[in-house]
Order: structure tokens, then sequence, then C-alpha cells
């Protein structure tokens, strides 16, 4: 009898549930796990504000006619797709509604309607603008608050949208849209507890994990925006489940984006089999020169490292450094691999070459810094300065060259600073002349680098006045003080007057740059003994030690004044090859020598010979400078030339590289740094000189293969 | 039964069968499944008021204007007094003199050292002992250089470091002029070990930066010092590099120095922080890693005839897998796998990961970090102290970090955890993971401050670890190790004869329930701190120790009667049979 009264109640019971389900529907939502979406702001019907009653009759009127106009736009806009009319007549409207002083809901949106199709056509310094304008007056315009936020995130102006954004939440906390903005924006200023906070509210509102989550319409939208997040906050468990879900649902099973981030999350989870199959995927499925291929590899060839799998790590490794011979990381995982493989000599080249590049990693990461706390022209400077060291000109200049900051004054500084580094003196000027019209004639940047693009131009004495002019003014002493300086030292030869501004900016501050520069004016003025004192005192390990010689110049004032004439001598003995190309080198050599009375002609002569050829090279500098374009690029080389027989070799492979970089359509600076670059860990910097000679000219020498870099990388040493 | 009745009956039947989501209803409850699972009986209370520890940390003022500022300072913990219970020694800081800040005051800070009177209460007898004294001091570590039965203290400072001698009689001396070990750099931590196996333990300091204020702008003043737009003090980068110094104890009471002749000068000064000893290659010579902030870190592989070779970029503990030098902090060494060689551990800066370097046993490591779970709970962290240890007693090591920022200026920063961090504590679940039990551990783990040095040892006598911590701009903190039900354990403290007598260096190897554990007695280590040279091991369900095993830092192996459970047992070098 139970069992009878329970079997009927259930009939009975799945009776009505399904027919709740089949009929209204309102039970299955009730039991849905996926919420319904959160509609944005309503569209308001302009005609549905009443006009106060108590305007005149031609205040009516016009706020009549902006009623028409509002109700043709927003029909151009959302019936007949008319962007171009949308804007017309929107902004006619709203001038009729100021005209009638008459701002009702419907003005609201309109107005934010409009700046919407700004920012579309990035016209973000007009939405900023308006938007604070309007906020002023009207605090309470969510929609503006959401435009607002949008605006800055997109002009790296990352604290103040999430700030905005935040407000809009708080009003909207059901807008499935502001959370995935909040959680990119909590993304880019690194702030990793909001940042998954947002994404988990994002994916709660879509009901993720639940089984109906994928009915939600943006669902996808959701896991997407989540699964960027989560791997910038390097959280590989919760990438790997995101990555996961996407992946199962996904028809082909191709898409790489999914590819690369389940393979990276295994790689770093220690799934190294399984990092293997996604990551090898992902290689074939993606399409070449993805910018993703480079990181995908080296994940690939971290992971085969890991298993023991030296020598298929190596290859992935040779791949990508064939693309990119600057990688650093690369080189790294390279010497990693050698020095597992016993190729110890090797591996101590690669490893030090991965360090010699590292600076430029340094660069990148500081460049993240700066944009994340919104310093954009830094962050850019930086990026550009990152391809700078690793030789990479072309694409430096094109940081500082994006679009999107042709208005700013302070990355149109950094560039003409970029440029003139590089000796692309004329297109320097070009940038200064818009800069001098933006800035005007007397602005300190504008002047100073004018005075530069003249030391350039083989005029260093009218250079020098402009920055002592400039130089009065302290704020400007580290600026410009340190060209200042090196010009009247080097190019001038007025060291008294170097040593007193290199003095001068020590004041503000420590610096091992000057101080090792200020013993050498001291030096060059004859004032060994101070010049012995300071230079002491600077520890050898620094960098910049190396940079400027100092051990060259530290040597010198020993011999000079006989203090210490045995460590001078072991000194210039240790140093070795390094320096060389520096006559003041020779000169210590010859100085050592002659105050044991010994004969020292060769040494003088070598010393003079280079002397020559610096002045030679000042010469062939300025008509550099003077050139411009692909014109620069025979003068590049010729100054390469007289680098490699001052014995310059650094010197005159960055030439020839900024050689290739003025005129890429030009095979000869390839071929000269394919003949060049023949030291072992320059093998891949060689490749790509031998490609791209090829490419350009089919009858150059051939470009190496990878299996021909891959047989020299396994050479025994 | 009315219609109506049933169907609401059967509709909450049904509704109550609807699927629920996986995981508890939202997306990602902050914590895998596995660590949810995890049982956890680890708990520590913080005692520090009823300890009498009452320790407050000077280093520098308050907004932190200089780097000198604000690495503050470690923790010993000693037996000074040889009563079988665990003293606690605290390094304590200064301020710099005016203009650069507002001067010690008066009395100026003093490190301090507080003697165990059981249980777990403390006394503070650095006048008695004679250790009151006014130095910068960063880091300490403990040796009875001196073979003569008592530890001896040794001090680094900015400016000439410092070795008290113990007389045994509660008091010590200050002889660092006599013994030779005034290095007058600016140090971080140190390690005494005896490098070249003649029973005599030698001193290894971590110097950090070459600090002049004169030479250094204020903070404020450089706009290019700065963190996330928040202008903070300038260094280390932009400021000269320190070389590390070896001294060798030539046995009479005195030291020489012989960074240069033994190689550790050979390569290019680093910012030191971090010091462990280690035997990566298991060659019966100690070797000796350093961590480096912002520079690749070391290893100084010991050749055996008095040299070493740096060998940190080859063996793949310099950098991390993408390259990177990281900030290096604190760092340990330990045996985690059974029948493998010591692994390396670093603690790094926020938006980093620490570095878990697994040893592969063939002179090389590989980075594991992501991979057993130490990566991601740190990320936004500053690490500084840390050690591996077995709080729990169940076998596995478990791993502490004390954390806190470098600057104070980090609580104006909306991406960081801010100035005082919590502490983390991970647990190893035995299946080659780590599992961040910091919110289930106890009150002890939700003390709140910026810590930097620690160190753990058995306070109180029952046998679990307890942990100190040295806490900067602030009251140190005693973590009592409360947690039950307690595995069983065992203690054991090597005695050398031929070797050092402290037994710095020596592997004690247990064997129990069928599993081999490892312990290295080791000084420094952490951050500027020491633990305890006992060699403790958890039992787990065990209930007997099946063997005992020494390996003497003069290479010598013996084998010794397995100690009964639950106790501290001392074996003595020679006392023992060949295995």
């Amino acid at each position: 009898m139970a069992a009878l009264f329970i079997l009927i109640s259930m009939i009975i019971g799945y009776w009505v549930i399904a027919k709740h389900r089949k009929g209204s529907g309102e039970l299955a939502k009730e039991v849905s796990s996926t919420p319904a979406p959160f509609k944005e702001e309503p569209i308001p019907d302009p005609a549905s504000f009443p006009i106060p009653a108590d305007f005149s009759p031609s205040r009516k009127k016009t706020a009549e006619e902006a009623v028409q106009l509002h109700t043709q736009a927003l029909d151009a806009w959302f019936n007949a797709g008319d962007l171009e009319n949308f804007q017309k007549l929107a902004i006619e409207a709203l001038r009729r509604y100021q005209q009638a002083d008459w701002i009702s809901p419907a003005t609201n949106h309109l107005h934010a309607e409009i700046l919407k199709v700004r920012l579309a056509s990035n016209d973000y310094q007009t939405v900023l603008r308006e938007c604070r304008k309007w906020l002023e007056r009207f605090p309470d315009s969510l929609a503006h608050l959401e435009i607002l936020g949008k605006a800055e995130y997109l002009t790296g102006r990352y604290a103040d949208a999430a700030s905005h954004l935040e407000a809009y939440a708080a009003k909207r906390p059901q807008s499935l849209v502001t959370q995935r903005q909040l959680a990119e924006v909590y993304a880019a200023i690194g702030m990793k507890e909001k940042g998954l906070a947002a994404v988990d509210r994002s994916l709660a509102m879509i009901g993720f994990p639940g089984s109906g989550f994928w009915s939600h319409p943006e669902a996808e939208t959701t896991l997407w925006k989540a699964l960027k997040v989560t791997h910038r906050f390097y959280e590989y468990e919760r990438l790997e489940k995101l990555a996961s879900v996407l992946y199962e649902r996904s028809k082909d099973k191709q898409e790489p984006d999914l590819l690369m981030a389940l393979g990276v999350a295994k790689r770093f989870r220690g799934d190294l089999e399984g990092a293997e199959y996604f990551l090898r995927r992902f290689l074939k499925a993606e399409k070449p020169g993805s910018p993703n291929l480079e990181p995908v590899r080296l994940e690939l060839s971290i992971a085969l490292s890991k298993r023991g799998q030296f020598v298929e790590a190596l290859q992935e490794i040779t791949l990508l450094l064939e693309a990119n011979p600057y990688s650093s990381k690369a080189y790294f995982q390279l010497g990693q691999c050698l020095v597992r493989l016993n190729q110890k000599a090797k591996a101590e080249a690669m490893h030090f070459l991965s360090r010699a590049l590292a600076p430029s990693d340094r660069e990148f990461r500081r460049e993240e810094a700066d944009r994340g706390a919104g310093r954009t022209a830094f962050a850019l400077r930086a990026r550009a300065k990152g391809f700078s060291l690793r030789g990479q000109f072309r694409e430096g200049e094109e940081v500082l060259r994006d679009q999107k900051y042709r208005d700013d004054p302070s990355v149109q500084v950094f560039l003409t600073e970029y440029l003139f580094q590089h000796l692309r003196v004329q297109e320097g000027r070009r940038v200064l002349r818009e800069l001098e019209a933006k800035l005007g004639a007397a602005h300190a940047d504008v002047r100073g680098w004018s005075a530069e693009t003249l030391r350039l131009e083989g005029e260093p004495g009218k250079a020098v006045s402009i920055w002592m002019d400039l130089c009065r003014e302290p704020s400007r002493l580290p600026i410009w003080g340190l060209r200042l300086g090196r010009t009247l030292l080097e190019e001038l030869g007025r060291p008294e007057e170097a040593a007193r501004w290199f003095d001068a900016i020590l004041q503000a501050g420590p610096d091992t740059t000057i101080r090792i520069l200020r013993g050498r004016a001291l030096f060059e003025a004859g004032d060994y003994e101070r010049a012995l004192n300071i230079l002491e005192t600077v520890p050898p390990q620094e960098d910049e030690w190396e940079e400027e010689a100092g051990a060259v110049w530290l040597a010198r004032a020993r011999v000079r004044l006989g203090k210490g004439r045995e460590t001078a001598g072991r000194d210039l003995e240790a140093l070795g090859e390094r320096f060389k190309h520096l006559a003041a080198y020779h000169l210590a050599r010859a100085e050592l020598l002659e105050a044991g009375n010994q004969p020292a002609d060769s040494f003088r002569q070598e010393a003079s010979r280079i002397a020559a050829l610096e002045k030679k090279f000042f010469d062939a500098r300025a008509r550099i400078a003077s050139a411009g374009g692909s014109d620069a690029a025979p003068l590049l080389l010729d100054g390469a030339r007289i680098r490699i027989d001052i014995g310059d070799r650094a010197g005159a492979i960055r030439l020839a590289r900024l050689a290739a970089a003025a005129a890429p359509k030009s095979v000869t600076p390839w071929k000269i740094l394919g003949d060049w670059l023949n030291r072992p860990e320059e093998l891949f910097f060689q490749a790509e000189a031998l490609r791209q000679a090829a490419a350009l000219d089919p009858t150059s020498k051939p470009a190496l293969k990878t299996e021909d870099l891959i047989s020299k990388l396994l050479q025994k040493d | 039964m009315p219609i109506r009745m049933l169907f609401c009956l059967l509709l909450l039947f049904t509704a109550g069968c609807e699927k629920k989501p996986a995981g508890g209803g939202y997306p990602f409850d902050g914590a895998s499944s596995s660590a949810s699972a995890t049982a956890v009986t680890v708990r520590f209370i913080d005692v520090t008021e009823k300890s009498g520890v009452k320790f407050h940390t000077v280093c520098g003022g308050k907004e932190k204007d200089y780097v000198l500022e604000v690495n503050g300072c470690g923790v010993v913990l000693l037996d000074y007094d040889n009563d079988g219970k665990l003293d606690i020694f605290l390094v304590n800081g200064s301020k710099l003199p005016p203009p650069y800040g507002e001067g010690p005051g008066s009395p100026p800070p003093s490190d301090a050292l507080f003697r165990n009177l059981g249980g777990m209460s403390f006394e503070n007898v650095t006048q008695t002992a004679g250790l009151t004294e006014s130095a910068w001091g960063c880091g300490a570590a403990a040796g009875d250089y001196d073979n003569d039965g008592d530890p001896d203290i040794f001090v680094t400072n900015y400016g000439p470091d410092c070795l008290w001698q113990n007389h045994g009689n509660g008091t010590f001396t200050d002889v660092t002029a006599q013994a030779g070990v005034g290095d007058p750099g600016w140090g971080s931590s140190c390690a005494f070990l005896d490098y070249d196996r003649d029973g005599f333990l030698d001193l290894f300091i971590v110097n950090y930066v070459e600090f002049n204020p004169a030479n250094v702008k204020r903070r404020g003043t450089d706009p290019t010092c700065q963190y996330k737009g928040q202008p903070i003090l300038c260094g280390p980068v932009g400021l000269p590099t320190a070389p590390c110094t070896l001294y060798r104890n030539r046995g009479n009471g005195t030291f020489e120095e012989v960074s240069a002749r033994s190689g550790i000068r050979a390569v290019k000064p680093s910012y030191g922080l971090g010091v462990t000893v280690i035997d990566f290659d298991d060659d019966g010579w100690l070797d000796i890693y350093v961590a480096n902030d912002t520079l690749p870190n070391l290893l100084f592989r010991n050749k055996g005839d008095g040299t070493f070779e740096e060998v940190g970029m080859s063996s793949g503990v310099a950098l991390n897998d993408h390259a990177l030098a990281q900030a290096g902090m604190g760092t340990d060494a330990v045996f985690l796998r059974e029948g493998a060689r010591e692994d390396l551990f670093v603690v790094n800066y926020e938006d980093d990961n620490n570095t878990f370097y697994r040893n592969d046993g063939n002179g090389f490591f590989t980075e594991i970090t992501s991979a057993i779970g130490l990566a991601e709970p740190c990320f936004k962290h500053l690490g500084w102290g840390t050690f591996f240890f077995d709080p729990d007693l169940d076998g596995k090591l478990d791993l502490f970090i004390a954390q806190g920022h470098v600057v104070p200026q980090a609580d104006q920063i909306p991406s960081s955890p801010g100035w005082k961090q919590f502490n983390k504590l991970f647990l190893n679940d035995g299946a080659g993971r780590f599992i961040d039990i910091s919110s289930r551990a106890g009150p002890g783990l939700e003390v709140k401050k910026s810590s930097r040095g620690a160190a753990c040892g058995d306070l109180d006598g029952d046998g679990d670890l307890d942990i100190v911590v040295n806490e900067i701009d602030d009251e140190a903190t005693v973590l009592e190790n409360a947690g039950s039900p307690k595995n069983h354990w065992v203690a054991v403290r090597p005695l050398g004869t031929a070797s050092n007598r402290d037994g710095i260096g020596a592997v004690v190897i247990v064997r129990a329930g069928g599993k081999e554990q490892k312990r290295r007695v080791r000084s420094g280590s952490s951050y500027a701190s020491q633990s305890e040279l006992t060699a403790r091991f958890g039992l787990g369900e065990a209930r007997k120790v099946d063997e005992l095993r020494v390996r003497w830092p003069t290479g010598k192996e013996e084998r010794y009667p397995p100690p009964p459970i639950d106790q501290k047992v001392e074996v003595v070098e020679g006392k023992g049979s060949i295995p």
C-alpha cells in the first residue's frame, strides 16, 4: 500500500512539474542555475519627457526641435545603422537642448551616446574632457561614469578608470559588462585580489560553474575575459580550469588561445607531458608571425628541458632564436640546455649573452610598472629603450611613433631623444619642429634637443652654449649637464670646464658615470692628484666603470703620479682586448713604459692613429646627421668601417645595424653584418643577417638552415 | 492529502534534487579542492606577552627615507647557558644621526638575549650577559667557534660586525678585534660553517650595499626613486654593490680573511641578503648559496682545496626559468624528498614568485615552484625569513615564510598588500605539493606585522617546533606550537669531537616507519637568523626509530643505537659505529 502511494505521488509530481515547465516557464526559471542577463541602461524615448509647461513659446519650439532631431538621430543609429548621420543629428539635437536650456534624462543619454561614438573612433581626449565636464554638472549620470571609466582605461589612466567603474558598479551591481571591465582594469594595475574578485563576480553572474551557464548569452565573452585576467595574475590552477571549460566547448579544439592557455598552465603546474601536447598543437594551429609563437616556444622548451629532453628543447630554442635572435630568455634556456649537454664553453657564452640582453628585459618590466602607475610616456620610452638595447632600432622607434600619442608632448620629447640617439638626426629635427610649434622655441626640451642637433651636425661649440644657458637652472643639470660636460671633454678639448660642470652635477647627488668623467676631466686638465683620488673611490665592479673605461684613466693617473705603477701595469694587462680601441689605453701603456725608461713608440703611434680615425669618425658622423632616411645608410656603413679600423667592433656592429634600420631594402648592411657577426654566441645574429641578405638578394651567401644551426650548437666544444 | 499539498511536497522533492553547482556554488573558493580536503592539525598561538619577550626592533625612521632603514633584523635560537632550554637572541638596529634621521636616542637600541626559564617564559638577561651594545645590527648566527663547549654569537652590523665570545658563565665578551672579524661592510645574513673540514667553524658573511647617507638621495628628492608611483627610498639599484666575506678559523681564537684567496671575491659583488649552507653535489664539502637582491643568486661550489667556484648560472639556481634575476631575501636548503639531495628555496619580492629549485642530483637544479604550489599564494607578498620544518611532526617538512613589505609607502599602493602582511604556513601534502594553510593554522598566523628574520626551535620543550619572528618597527613575536594531536618525534643533537663541537654541517639521518628522513644541522639560513641546531624529526605514526646515522662534517659517517621516541638525545662523534 505504501509503495503504491509513493509511486502515484511520483507520477503526479512529474506531471505537475512537466506541465509547469512546458507552460509558463516560470518554474524553470526559478530552478535554473543561470541568472537572466542584466540589461544595461535602457534607451529613453525623448518624446516621453514632457516639455516643461512654463517654457516660453520660442523656448518650447526649440525644445520640440531638439526632441525631433533626437528621435531622428536614434532612428538613424538603431534602425538604419547610419553612424555618420546619427552624429550629425545628435550634435544638432544637443545644441537645441542647450539653446532651450533643457536637460532631461533623454538629453543625458544622447550626450552619452555621442561620446560612445567618439570613444569608438579613438577620440579619447574629447571623451575624457566632455565626460568630466558633464559629470561635474550631473555626477549621478551612470552612463557617463561608465564611458569615462572606459576612456580612462583605454588611455592608461587605470587608477581613475577603476574608481569610476567602481562607482558605476556600486549603483549597478548586476552589470556584467562593468565587472568584466573592472577585472581588466585591476589586471592592468596589478590589483590581484580585486581583479580575481571581479572575475569571480562576473562568473557567478553567468552562473558558472553551474550546469546551465552556457545558456547565458555572455557566457563565452565572460569566460574569455576571466581567462585573460587569470593568466595575468599567474593563477595557473584557475587558468587550467577555465581553459578546460572553454576547450571542451570549442568545436574543432583548435582554438590557439585555449591551446596556449592549457599548455602554459600545465607547464607551470608540472604536467609537462600535457604541456608539451597542447603547446605543440598551438604551434601547429597558430598563424605565422603571431606574437604568441615566441613565448609558447619558450614554454615548450622549458617543459622539454624539465623532462630532461635537452636536445629537443634545444631544437625549439633554435627555432625561437631564428625568428628572434634578441631573446634574453631564450639564450638563457639555450645555455641551460648546453650545460646539461656538457657544452660548457658554449653554455657560458650563451649565458653571458643572455645577461647582456637582459637590461632590455628590465626596460620592458619598467614599462609595465610605469604603465600601471599611469606614466604612459615613461612606459613607452622604457619599451623603446628595451628594443634599442637589443639592436631592434626600428621596433623601438615604432613604439614612440604610436599615433595614439602623437599629441602627447612628453612622448614626442622621448621620440626626439630616441631619434638622436640613433643618429636619425633629420627625422629628429622634424619631430623637434613639431614640438617647437606646440611648446614654443624657448621651451627647455626644444632648446636642449636643438643643441644636440648642432652637436651631431658638427657644431659642438654652439651646442654647449645653449646647454650652459639651460644648466643655469639647477633642475636641468641632471638632464643636460652630462651632455654638456661630455661634449666639452670629448669634442672641444675643454677639460677644466667639463670638470666644473661635472662637479656641479655631483652636488645634486651621486652618479657613478659623472664621477668617472670628472676624474677623467681632471686628469686631462692636468690635476692628476685629484683625478686619482676620485677614480680610486669608484667601485670597479660597477657597470659604468667598464662603460667609461675607468680602469684606463685610473692607470694613467697612477703612472703620472708614480703611485702604484705595478698595480697600474697589472690592471692594464688584465684589461685584455677590451679597450684597445681607445687612444687613452695606448697612451696609458706608453706612459707606463716611458716611466720605466722603456721605448713606447708603437703605443704612441697606435694612440695617434686612433685619434686621427676618431677625428675622421667625427666628420663622418656630421655627414650622417645631415642625411636623412635611407640616404644615411651608406654613410652609417662608412662610419662603421672607421670604427672597425679603430678596433671598436661593438660600435661598428651598432652602426651597421642602424644602417640596416635606415634602409630596410638595402642588402649591403646585412651582408656586412653577416661577415662581422662570426663569434659563437653571435650565431643567431649572423643567421638573421644572412637570412635578411638572402631575402633581399638571392645571390648573397645562403642563409643558415635550422639543421645547420642545431648541428653547430651540438658540435663538441 | 489535498492535491495542492502533495504538489508542494513533490515540488520540494524535485527542487531538492536540482543539481548543485560543483565546488560550493562560487566559481573558485580560493583554494583547490585538494587544499580544502587537507586535514590541518597545526595550530600556532601568539604567546609573546605571556612569554616575557618584550623587544621592539628599531630600524631607522618611520618613513624609511634610506635603504638602510628597511631590511630589519634577525633572530637566533640557541642554548647559551647549556641548561637544555632554548634561549632567544634578537638583533636590533638603530637610527641615522641628524641630518639623515633623528639619531638613536638614549639609551640607544640594543640587541637582546632572553633566557628561557621554562614553560614558555623568558627573562631579559642582556645586561648581565654583557651583550648591551649600540651598533646597527642586522643578522646573527651562533656557533661554538672556539670549541669550548658553549655557543658564541656573531652579529652582522652596518659597520664593523661583532663576535661575542661565550664564557660559559652566562656572560659574553666582544672579541671582534682579537678574532679579526670586524668586516666593516653592511652585513646582512651570516653563517658558521666548516668549509675546510679542519674541525673549526669558519664564518661567511653576506654584505648588502656600500651605503653612505651623504652619497644617497633622501626619499622624495630623486624622481627616479619611486615604486608604482610612490616616492620611496633610493636603492639598492644604483648604489655600489658589496662583496661577500669569508673568514677562515685558524683554530686559535682568530680568523683570517680569505675572501679573495678562496675565490669568493672572484665574482662581481652583488646585493646579498640571504645565505644558506648546502652540499648540493654531495661530495662532502659544504657549498654556499647566496640570495641576492635584483641580481643573480650565487652558488659557491666548494672544490675541497680551500677554494670555491661560482656555479649559480650553470647549475640553474641564479635566475628563474624566464632568465630573470629576482629580489632574493631569505633562503633555506632542505632534504625534501627521500633519497634525494638538498633542494633550495628563495623568497622574493612582491609581484614575483618565490623560487624552489629541485636538486636533480647531477649538479643541476630545476625550478618547480608552481608545480609544488608555492608560487601563486605568495605572488603578491614579500618574504623574508623562511624555513622548512615539521610542526605537526608527521614526518613531512612544511614551510614557514615571514612576510612584510620593504617600504611603508606600500600602504598607498592599491595593488600592494601593504607594509604589514600576514605570514604564511604551507603544509606538505606528501604528494609533492604544498598547501597554504595560513588561514587555518591558528591565531598565531593572524598576526599582521612587517616581519623580517624568523627562526624555529622547541622553546617549551614539548617536542614540537615553535617560532620567533623579528618584526621591523614593532614588537617581536613568539608563536607557540599548540597543535594536536601530537605525533611522535625524536630530536638529535650531534656533538662533534674531530668535527666542530656544535656539529654544524652534520647530516642526521633517521629511519622510522619505513621512511628515511635527513636534516642538516645548519647555522644561518632563513633571513639574518638561525634556528635551533638540534635535528628534529616528526615520526608520524611510527612508534620507534629503526636507524640513526650521522654524517659528520669531517666526512665520517657513524651509526648510533636507535633512540627512544619523544626524547632529545645527544650523539657524540666517535662514539658510534661505522655503518
